[in-house]
Formats: structure tokens, sequence, C-alpha cells
């Protein structure tokens, strides 16, 4: 495991941890409320990374701040250790090829 | 379907908000109620989850099915009757986001889906309106034989408060009312004896919906100066604080318990009293330093602790002064606050709608399963219904038994003539006597 991967997972757990004991809001989360399903929602999420369980799941987040600006700092740290495991979203890696190769994140041509 | 295969996806249901962990051993999402009947007949362990908001640990799972009521959400809105029909995974707040377009709103107002809200009896924020349990006028749910019961307001009682245990609520017919502007005005004091005339004198009022009351620590943390406050919740205009201020300062007091548990007081309790009785509770936490907030129309105190022997005192206190739980439920954790009429009363209701004992395992009381030699009964019987077999086969099967009958009495009656005694059928049929046998003789 690298360095910064652990440090990150570390912060993560803190944090998360501490968003749980202090409550989250679920019914604010746009992403939930079409899903309907527990693990889509923040407090699911929350529960996801404090077992250690880093899936693709975290990718469904809007990052609207909805349910609080420190647990979606957690979920922009838990996409990093992702990456950092190359678990990445094919639509990510697309853009970022994209963006390496014209400048626009679209991919055309100038 | 959610199983052991993705668990990831599984340990989400482990929990709720009292942060009690169990096992569930499979998630399932019914869509509609003939779903739920068939998860009924299938499963053998089952608790029912809407938004896991329980904060005593009502759905909390002990290797069971977690039934997510989220996908059943669907509102129909009666306009002659002004009743909307809501199943169960509709959250009040999604609710009152389809009634508004069309000037309604459901004035409970508190966090969770309506089934697990009825499945509580959980009041209002605004305490004028009361608990959920008046505002329903018929509801249905599938109960642990998998039959779907609808009850109107007078049988309520069967499943309304009884946390899930006696079925698995599917939808309900509520009232609703148009929509109210409301405002707010906040009174202050260091005087709480100032406070409890005041609210006495409030309570009385009719057009006064909310009378939520903050010690001096918990104002303090909400941003008001540190004294006793009151924020007094008007059904109309009258109220210094109109608009889109009121609307700030109800979504500050809707989640005011979000501020006490980030200074770790994360553990907290609901007792429900007699209006008469309050001062003396709050006097009592006053000395004890405990931070606490209440509704003073319905008499309800939340006391939060950081501490678990101050907890333990105010516990005893409670149950001196007699206090019943008011919002929370009793769930896994309180299973001790109920008394033992409550406790037989529920057992009866619990036996009569889930003999097998498959609903909500654990929650609100216990109950053995060697206690239930007569539901085991009632089982079989049923389980005697359900049959693989073609229609063809279960006729033939039923001509088969009609004709063993026949065969039967038959039988039944050759082996009554052998014992009926002869003489004494021959004087009562044919009016025969000892004297007529004699003369036949003859």
């Amino acid at each position: 495991m690298k360095t910064e991967e652990y440090n990150l997972k570390q912060e993560i757990k803190e944090e998360v941890a501490n968003a749980l004991r202090n409550g989250i809001d679920n019914e604010g989360c746009a992403v939930f409320r079409v899903m309907r399903k527990e693990h889509y929602s923040p407090k699911g999420k929350a529960i996801i990374l404090n077992n250690d369980f880093y899936e693709k799941i975290i990718y469904k987040c809007n990052l609207c701040r909805a349910c609080g600006d420190d647990l979606c700092a957690s979920f922009q740290k838990a996409r990093r250790v992702l990456v950092l495991k190359d678990k990445e979203m094919n639509a990510n890696r697309e853009m970022i090829d994209n963006l390496k190769r014209t400048g626009n994140i679209y991919g055309i041509q100038e | 379907m959610v199983d052991k295969k993705n668990s990831y996806e599984l340990i989400c249901y482990n929990t709720d908000d009292s942060g009690m962990f169990g096992e569930a051993s499979r998630v399932v999402f019914p869509k509609d109620v003939q779903d739920v009947i068939k998860i009924v007949f299938d499963s053998q362990n089952l608790v029912p989850r809407g938004l896991g908001s329980n904060i005593v640990g009502g759905c909390v799972p002990s290797n069971s099915v977690v039934v997510d009521m989220k996908n059943m959400n669907n509102i129909n809105f009666d306009f002659k009757s002004k009743i909307v029909c809501v199943e169960a995974g509709v959250t009040i707040k999604e609710l009152n986001e389809k009634l508004k377009p069309i000037g309604y709103e459901f004035p409970i107002i508190c966090n969770g889906t309506i089934g697990g809200i009825i499945a509580i009896n959980k009041p209002s924020l605004m305490g004028a309106y009361g608990n959920i349990k008046e505002w329903i006028e018929k509801i249905e749910f599938v109960n642990g034989r998998g039959e779907l019961i609808k009850f109107g307001k007078a049988d309520i009682g069967e499943i309304c408060g009884l946390e899930g245990i006696t079925g698995i609520i599917t939808s309900a017919k509520l009232r609703v009312i148009p929509i109210v502007k409301r405002s707010a005005s906040i009174f202050q004091s260091n005087d709480l004896e100032e406070i409890f005339i005041v609210a006495k004198r409030l309570r009385l009022e009719k057009d006064i919906v909310m009378l939520r009351f903050y010690s001096p620590y918990f104002s303090k943390l909400l941003g008001f100066p540190e004294k006793y406050h009151i924020i007094v919740g008007f059904d109309n205009e009258h109220g210094k604080i109109k608009d889109n201020g009121y609307i700030e300062l109800f979504n500050k007091i809707r989640k005011d318990y979000y501020k006490l548990y980030k200074e770790n007081y994360r553990d907290s309790e609901d007792p429900k009293f007699l209006f008469e009785k309050v001062k003396e509770f709050i006097l009592f936490l006053d000395n004890f330093n405990v931070p606490y907030s209440g509704d003073l129309n319905l008499g309800i105190i939340y006391p939060f602790f950081n501490d678990d022997l101050k907890k333990q005192e105010v516990i005893k206190m409670i149950d001196r002064m007699n206090g019943k739980p008011g919002s929370y439920g009793i769930g896994l954790k309180r299973k001790k606050r109920i008394d033992n009429l409550q406790k037989k009363i529920i057992r009866r209701i619990k036996l009569r709608h889930d003999p097998f004992l498959k609903l909500n395992k654990g929650k609100l009381i216990d109950i053995e399963d060697s206690s239930t030699d007569e539901n085991k009964k009632i089982k079989k019987d049923l389980l005697k219904t359900d049959s693989n077999q073609s229609p063809e086969e279960d006729m033939k099967k039923f001509i088969d038994d009609t004709q063993m009958e026949e065969v039967g009495n038959v039988s039944m009656k050759d082996n009554l003539d052998d014992k009926v005694d002869k003489k004494l059928m021959d004087k009562i049929l044919f009016n025969k006597d000892d004297k007529d046998e004699l003369d036949n003789k003859k």
C-alpha cells in the first residue's frame, strides 16, 4: 500500500466515524432520493468507508455537499484512494486523456 | 435483492441511527403489496426498514431478512375527501413536496418514512398537531401470516405504535390540511417560573401550534443568548418571524439535536409527563447540568447525555415520576421501560397477527418460540393448504378423499348397529314392549 493511500484511508476513517456519531442527513441527498437504496445514501457510503470497503459506489455521489461539508470532503478523499488503487471510472479516465490530448474534456480537436 | 455475495451493500443495513449493530442476512426491495406477501411467506425472520432513522434500534437486524420499503413510494390524492393514500416508503418530506403544488400539506413534521413513523406513532415537531395516529383514516399491512389486513380508525392500535412486530405496513390513508402560512416568535427569560406561567397561558391559544423549549446551554448552541427559550409557532402570521426567517428558524429547530451531538451529547431520552410535572423534571435536570429541549404542548422533554452515570440517574427520576416514552419508541434499547400489563397486551396482539414470530424479532417485547405450541399447530394447518399439485391432481385427490369418507361412514354405521341395544331401539322406534314379544311367541 502506498503511503499516500494509507494516510488518506486513516483520515477518511476518522472523519467518517465522527460524521456517523454526529448524525448524517440522508433526506437531502439527491442520489439517494432517486436510487432509494441504503448504500447510495450518505450514511450508507459512510458505513461502507468505515468498514474499509472502497468500491465504485463512492463515485455515485454528486459531491453537492447536501450531506455536510466534512462528509463530502471524505468522499472526495475516497475517490482519490480508488484512483490510487486503479479503480477509476472509464469516463473519468477518458476525460483526463481528452484533457491531456486536446486541452478540453470532450476531446474536440481545435 | 442483496445477499452476502455483495456484502458492502449489505453492511449498510446492519445498523440504524441508534449506533447498534446487528447482521442482515439478505435485503429485499418489495415494489407492491404482492411482493410483501410473498416475502412474508418465504422468509422466517423479517425486519421492515424505512429510512433507518430510529435511535433505539428499531430496525437493527439479528441475522434477519431486511425488508427495505423505500421502493413502495406511490402517492394518490383524493380531492373530494381530502385524503391522501401513501405507500409506506414515502418520506414526510417527499409527501409534502408532492402536496405543496396542489395547496395541501401533512402537518406531522418529522424524519422518516410513513411506515416508520406510523410504526413508532411519532409526534409532530409542531406539538399541537399531536401524533400521526390521529391523522390516519385507514391503514393496510401484511401480518405475520401473510394476510393483507385493512384497518379503520378503531383498530389502528394493533399496528400503529407497535414498531412493526405485528405486521409490515404497506400503505395508509392520511388526512391532510390546506397549506397554512405560519410564523413564530421567540420568548426568552432567565426565570423558569416565568417561562412556565407564559407556557401555561400559550397552551390555551388555539392558533399556537408549537411550543419548543430549550435549556440555556442548548439555546447557546443554537445561537441564542444563554437563557431559557420558548419558540412559539403560530398557525397564522401573528408571530414576529415570518416568511424566509420562519423557514430558516424551523429548519434550525428540525435538526437541533445535531448541535448537541457535535458537543458529544449523543445519548438522549424522551420522557412524556403531564404538563404540571414538567417543571419538577426540568428543575432536576438543571441541578444535574443536563442540557435538554422539549415540547411543552405534548409534555415531552428530551434530555441529552454525554455521561452514563448522569443518564442512569435521570432514568431513575423518570421512572419515579412515571414518565412514559414519548417519541423515540422502545426498539431494542428500552424494553425495560414497558410495564407488565402493557407487555401482556402487546404479546396478545403480536401472537394474533404474527403467531410464527416472523416479524421484527426481539423488538419491543421478548417472546420465546417454545411458548407457541398452539401456533405451531396453526402453522401446520396453514401449510396443508399449500399444494404444489396441479388443479386436476387436486380435484382427483378431493374425489378420492370424499369416497373414503363415505366408506368410513358405512363402517361406522355398522359398528354403531353392533353396539346399540336392539331391544331399546325397538322400544324407541316401533313402540314395541316386552309384552308384544310375549304375544308374538304365543
